[in-house]
């Protein structure tokens, strides 16, 4: 059995099961049916399924991961401590940009899986930045004068007054 | 796309995988971002903490320099009514240090109050909540997120005050309690459970009860009951650590219990049938004798243990007193009860924590035959100061019984002589699922054929006190056996004086250095 999926931009996608599985809307529309009416009424379906929100870039590289993951359970539990399996660090990458795209996409689909690792993605890409680097990469304009991200730092700063308690 | 545009849920996630460092840094970059980072960053502190964002010296924020927090601030006038300048100077500056301890505390979900120093920390909390009216009372109805609340002490009078705060106007989903008793308040242990007793039956919930006593003295009886009575419903785990804890108490209906922790050492004190239905982990330390615990593992009614820990203080508690293994093993016949009653079992634990037995006994692999009989292991742990005869034949063996092995470690002085080598790691290579690893393996110069590719996951491989011969071309096979290697440890201790210490820190470093970071050195 196979379904074809269609990008924002016309773009035909054929999947086959497991991997559509993988895509919570997908298994909705697809399979949901499974359940009111005995029958899949998107089996084998020549129309195919349209993800509007989704570009054909966007949704090739989504499909690699429910390859990926189309016989094998992905990380689901929320625990930020977990961490994930060195292929899925690979596959995400450190463009930010793109990370963006998938975390939508993955929450417009359904996915929760890539959508933690697109988070993960995009916590790994901030991490170790001060300030200025963040407002840099995200372009963001800095709401705080320097005084009050000295005062702020100073009251929320608090694993460092054990060492300098003011 | 911009990462602000993405919905504030998403955002909160995000930042919940950020270090508390970054997720400050993000926090001051602006105010959409301080909203959603300062909930990150006040989930859980200490105690401490937050008594010093209520009480840290600030004056001159609050008399010459207010509009530096002015979020912050903004809320703190509102709540006090200060709706001009005459109004701000009328109010005093403690009133402003409380409201901003207000303000944090309402972000706090998980929070530990401890003793330190014959002091609950709690005690620091006081000073603000006296400024707001309601006195220690008043600490429940600030925390008004409070998810988790976890109590340690050393003396049961110090959970007392606590216990009788009226925690159910929070959302609590989990209380942890904790009195591990100091040997100085030993004297008083008689008084002790009578005050747990008192200080537990006010609590709305109790999830993890952990008490650690010397020597129990027949009063569990009465903790028990209460226990069942009142939290018979939320009871996951009871840990009972010390000598002389009558099991028989443990009869009493507890329906969600989950993990049990005992100390153990004589089978007088063991029911004839204990039934724990809902009993996944149990933990049990010995000390000198195997008795007690074979008579709770044959006592026990459990549908599904799925994880032992054994601790044993003395290894003598695991030798025969006659000295003939095949009769009276109490080893043997631990594992073979273990093996038999429940072949379900997917972590087994045995650490023996003495550190330099007289004699030093040797463990025949027989003893541990058994194990291959739970072929639904994924962690096993066994730590001895015996010397352990495995080598590649008992290994491979193990490996052929217990295929789903995630976690393998496997401690003991090396005996040079009889060690496993690279026949052993490629039967341990083969194992799809195995993540880490500690065994004390001896690498020879000779790397036979058998040490071909495979499609490993193994990500850490501690080497115990193990040696290699020729650094080089061992990594090279290391890597090709484990290809997602990326952390190789080793004892820096030489097994025994005769070996040459320095040199073989330095054939392990350079095989660490190696197979650890993937250099293919011809």
């Amino acid at each position: 059995m196979s379904i074809t999926l269609i990008s924002k931009e016309g773009a035909q996608f054929l999947v086959s099961k497991p991997v559509a599985d993988r895509i919570g809307v997908v298994r909705d529309c697809a399979y949901g049916a499974d359940f009111w009416l005995g029958y899949a009424v998107a089996t084998d379906d020549s129309m195919g399924i349209t993800l509007a929100n989704v570009t054909s870039s966007i949704l090739s590289k989504i499909l690699v991961w429910c390859e990926h993951y189309k016989d094998m359970e992905p990380l689901v539990d929320g625990d930020s401590n977990m961490e994930f399996p060195e292929w899925d660090m690979a596959y995400i990458g450190h463009d930010m940009n793109q990370i963006l795209f998938v975390l939508e996409a993955a929450d417009y689909l359904h996915i929760p899986g890539l959508l933690l690792l697109a988070c993960k993605g995009i916590a790994d890409v901030l991490d170790g930045r001060n300030p200025r680097g963040i407002c840099d990469l995200l372009g963001i304009v800095m709401d705080f004068s320097h005084r009050q991200e000295v005062d702020m730092d100073k009251e929320n700063g608090y694993w460092r007054w054990f060492l300098h308690p003011t | 796309m911009q990462l602000f545009e993405l919905p504030t849920e998403l955002l909160q996630l995000i930042v919940s995988y950020l270090s508390t460092s970054s997720a400050l840094a993000i926090a001051l970059t602006s105010r959409l971002w301080f909203d959603i980072a300062i909930e990150h960053l006040w989930a859980a502190p200490h105690a401490a903490t937050l008594a010093n964002a209520g009480y840290r010296a600030d004056y001159k924020h609050l008399k010459h320099r207010e509009g530096r927090l002015d979020r912050i601030w903004r809320k703190a006038r509102n709540a006090v009514g200060i709706r001009s300048t005459k109004d701000k100077e009328r109010i005093p500056t403690r009133v402003f240090r409380a409201q901003r301890f207000q303000f944090y505390a309402s972000l706090v979900r998980s929070l530990t109050l401890e003793e330190s120093g014959y002091v609950m920390d709690y005690s620091l909390l006081l000073p603000p909540l006296m400024v707001l009216g309601g006195g220690s009372s008043f600490l429940p109805a600030a925390l008004t997120r409070l998810r988790v609340l976890t109590l340690r002490a050393c003396c049961a009078h110090f959970l007392l005050p606590l216990s009788s705060l009226p925690w159910s106007i929070c959302p609590l989903i989990r209380i942890n309690v904790c009195l591990r008793q100091n040997s100085v308040l030993s004297v008083h242990e008689h008084l002790e459970l009578s005050t747990l007793t008192e200080a537990l039956s006010p609590l709305p919930r109790l999830d993890d009860l952990k008490v650690e006593r010397r020597l129990w003295s027949g009063q569990e009886r009465a903790l028990l009951q209460l226990v069942s009575e009142r939290f018979g419903s939320t009871l996951k785990t009871v840990a009972a650590l010390g000598l002389g804890f009558d099991v028989h108490t443990l009869e009493v209906s507890l329906p969600a219990l989950q993990e049990v922790s005992l100390t153990l050492d004589t089978d007088s004190l063991v029911p004839r049938a204990l039934r724990l239905p809902t009993l996944r982990k149990l933990n049990v330390h010995i000390c000198t004798s195997a008795s007690g615990i074979h008579a709770l593992l044959v006592a026990l009614v459990v549908p599904s243990l799925e994880k032992l820990a054994i601790t044993v203080g003395f290894s003598s508690a695991l030798e025969s007193a006659q000295g003939e293994w095949q009769v009276t093993d109490p080893l043997h016949a631990l594992l073979s009860l273990v093996a038999r009653k429940h072949p379900q079992m997917v972590s087994l634990s045995l650490s023996v924590y003495e550190q330099h037995p007289s004699p030093l006994p040797s463990w025949p692999f027989r003893r541990l035959e058994p194990i291959l009989a739970l072929s639904r292991l994924t962690e096993l742990q066994i730590v001895t100061p015996a010397s352990l005869p495995l080598g590649d034949t008992e290994i491979s063996a193990l490996c052929d019984a217990c295929y789903n092995l995630r976690i393998l470690l496997l401690s003991w002085p090396i005996v040079r002589s009889h060690a496993p080598g690279w026949r052993a790691l490629s039967a341990l290579a083969q194992l799809h699922g195995l993540q880490e690893l500690t065994i004390p393996v001896e690498l020879p110069a000779y790397i036979p054929l058998m040490a071909l590719p495979s499609d490993s996951t193994l990500e850490s491989f501690h080497m115990g006190q193990g040696d290699v011969a020729s650094p080089r071309p061992a990594a090279r096979t290391l890597r090709a056996l484990f290809p997602h290697l990326k952390k190789l440890e080793f004892d820096p201790r030489p097994p025994s004086p005769a070996v040459e210490d320095r040199t073989r820190a330095v054939r392990l470093e350079w095989l660490r250095a190696v197979a650890q970071l993937g250099l293919v050195l011809e």
